[in-house]
Parts: C-alpha cells; sequence; structure tokens
C-alpha cells in the first residue's frame, strides 16, 4: 500500500519536475512547481514527517511560490526567446545531466550496500518526527543555530529592501 | 515500508533535473526556481536517511534548509527585480555588464 502512495507521488514529483523545464512561459514553470512542492510534502508524510510536510506545504508551496508568482506578475515577462544560445549548449547539458545521474546513483547504491544494517524495523518509529520531539532538539542542541538562522532571515530582509529601493 | 534506495534515486533523479534546468535555461527566474528543486531533492534526501536511521538531527537540517532557502528566493528575486529595471530583460545572457 506505501509502495503504491510512493510510486504516484514519486511519478507526480518527476512528470511536473521536467514540464517545469520544458515549459516556455514562467508562470506555468511556476504552477508545476507548486505541484512538485505538494508531492514531496506528500513524500514527507510516508516517511513519518508531519511536521516537515506541514511546513514544506506552508513555506515552500505556500509563501515562496506566491512570491516568484508576485515577481512574475510585476515583472511582465515575455517567455524565452531561444535565440543567442551558446553553441553545443543543449548537448552538453544532456551529457553532463547523465554523467551527474551516473554518479549519483551510483554513490547512492554504494551508500545502500554499507549501511543496510542500520535500518531499523517501524514499530520503533512511533514517537519519530513529531513535534514535540523535533521542538525538543531544537531548542536544545541546536539553539545556538536556530538563534543564527534568525539572523539570517533579518539580514536577508533587509538586503531585500536595499535592492528593491529605487536608485536615488 | 518503501526501501531506501527508492527514495534515494528519486532524489538522484529530482536534482538531476534541477541541474539541466539551470544549465538549459537562460531566464533568470527559472534558474531559480531549478535551484528551488534542487534544494527540495536534498531535503527529500536528508529526510528519508534520518528515517531510516532513526536520528531526528536529519529532519532539523531540512529545518535550517528551509529558512536558507527562503533568504535565498527574497534576496535572489529581490536582484532580478532590480536588474530588470535596469536593462528591461530577465535573460541572464544579455546581463554582461561585469563580464568585459
Amino acid at each position: 500500500m506505501e509502495l503504491i502512495f510512493f510510486f504516484i507521488l514519486a511519478v507526480v514529483a518527476i512528470l511536473s519536475a521536467l514540464l517545469v523545464i520544458f515549459q516556455n512561459k514562467p508562470i506555468y514553470s511556476a504552477l508545476y512547481l507548486v505541484l512538485c512542492f505538494l508531492s514531496i510534502a506528500g513524500l514527507y508524510f510516508l516517511l513519518h514527517s508531519e511536521f516537515l510536510a506541514i511546513m514544506q506545504i506552508i513555506i515552500y508551496a505556500g509563501a515562496i511560490m506566491v512570491f516568484i508568482l508576485f515577481v512574475i506578475m510585476l515583472l511582465d515577462l515575455k517567455g524565452e526567446k531561444g535565440t543567442k544560445r551558446l553553441r553545443f549548449q543543449r548537448l552538453f547539458s544532456i551529457l553532463f545531466t547523465l554523467l551527474l545521474l551516473f554518479f549519483l546513483i551510483g554513490a547512492s547504491a554504494h551508500m545502500i550496500s554499507e549501511s543496510k544494517k542500520t535500518l531499523l524495523n517501524s514499530e520503533m518509529l512511533s514517537s519519530f518526527g513529531g513535534v514535540k520531539l523535533f521542538g525538543k532538539l531544537l531548542f536544545s542542541d541546536y539553539l545556538l543555530s536556530f538563534e543564527v538562522a534568525s539572523v539570517l532571515l533579518l539580514v536577508a530582509m533587509i538586503g531585500a529592501v536595499v535592492f528593491g529601493k529605487k536608485r536615488p | 515500508m518503501v526501501p531506501l534506495s527508492y527514495y534515494l534515486y528519486l532524489t538522484a533523479i529530482l536534482f538531476a533535473i534541477g541541474v539541466f534546468g539551470v544549465l538549459i535555461k537562460r531566464n533568470a527566474i527559472i534558474m531559480i526556481m531549478c535551484i528551488e528543486l534542487m534544494l527540495n531533492a536534498v531535503n527529500l534526501a536528508f529526510v528519508a536517511i534520518s528515517r531510516y536511521l532513526n536520528l531526528m538531527d536529519g529532519q532539523i537540517f531540512v529545518f535550517f534548509i528551509m529558512t536558507v532557502a527562503a533568504a535565498e528566493v527574497a534576496v535572489g528575486l529581490a536582484i532580478v527585480v532590480a536588474l530588470f529595471r535596469l536593462k528591461e530583460t530577465e535573460d541572464v545572457d544579455e546581463i554582461n555588464l561585469m563580464k568585459w
């Protein structure tokens, strides 16, 4: 049952990710990217990480994509013209991507065969992924990182305001 | 339970699609979207491995990656808007002010 859900979500994620690239207009790319993020959130649910799944929907599919859609609406983009490419750009992109995919899959296959014995059965994982454990870990072991992340968000906000200001 | 290898293969495919998009697209906003796709692929790998090792630390990392991605999109799109104001284009091939 879980496997069926996994395959449905994986196929939706891969197809919508491909459609992000092969759309000509940015607005359709953005909408397909929302679909891709939602299916990844479904995969988080399958992995019993409910908190991260909800965060994925709120932050990625909600906030970030609304932001990107706002910018697309503001800028009045005209879509890709497809002139002025580098020579052989498409060919080299395909070759490089296939090479990267080969290495990534090889590396993950290698990692799986090494860490096979540490996999645990699902009865031991009842409290895994809940908000309680997450918050406990976040506010004890990772407290400093949490504070630094808040400073990072402040800096990003100031930077966006500075870039968005009109030049005097 | 779905094997870990399926998740890692899915992650590899999604990451490769993101890299391909960055390489082949010349539109700055679509390139930012492809970077988001790559970050999501890495997040999925983190969550899958933390689930299979029964360690919550990977999920904390995903939380921080989401924070950094939000900051990155805010600054990146502000740069795109500023460039569009300056040059009336979002094509990265035409933005060559500092090239020569």
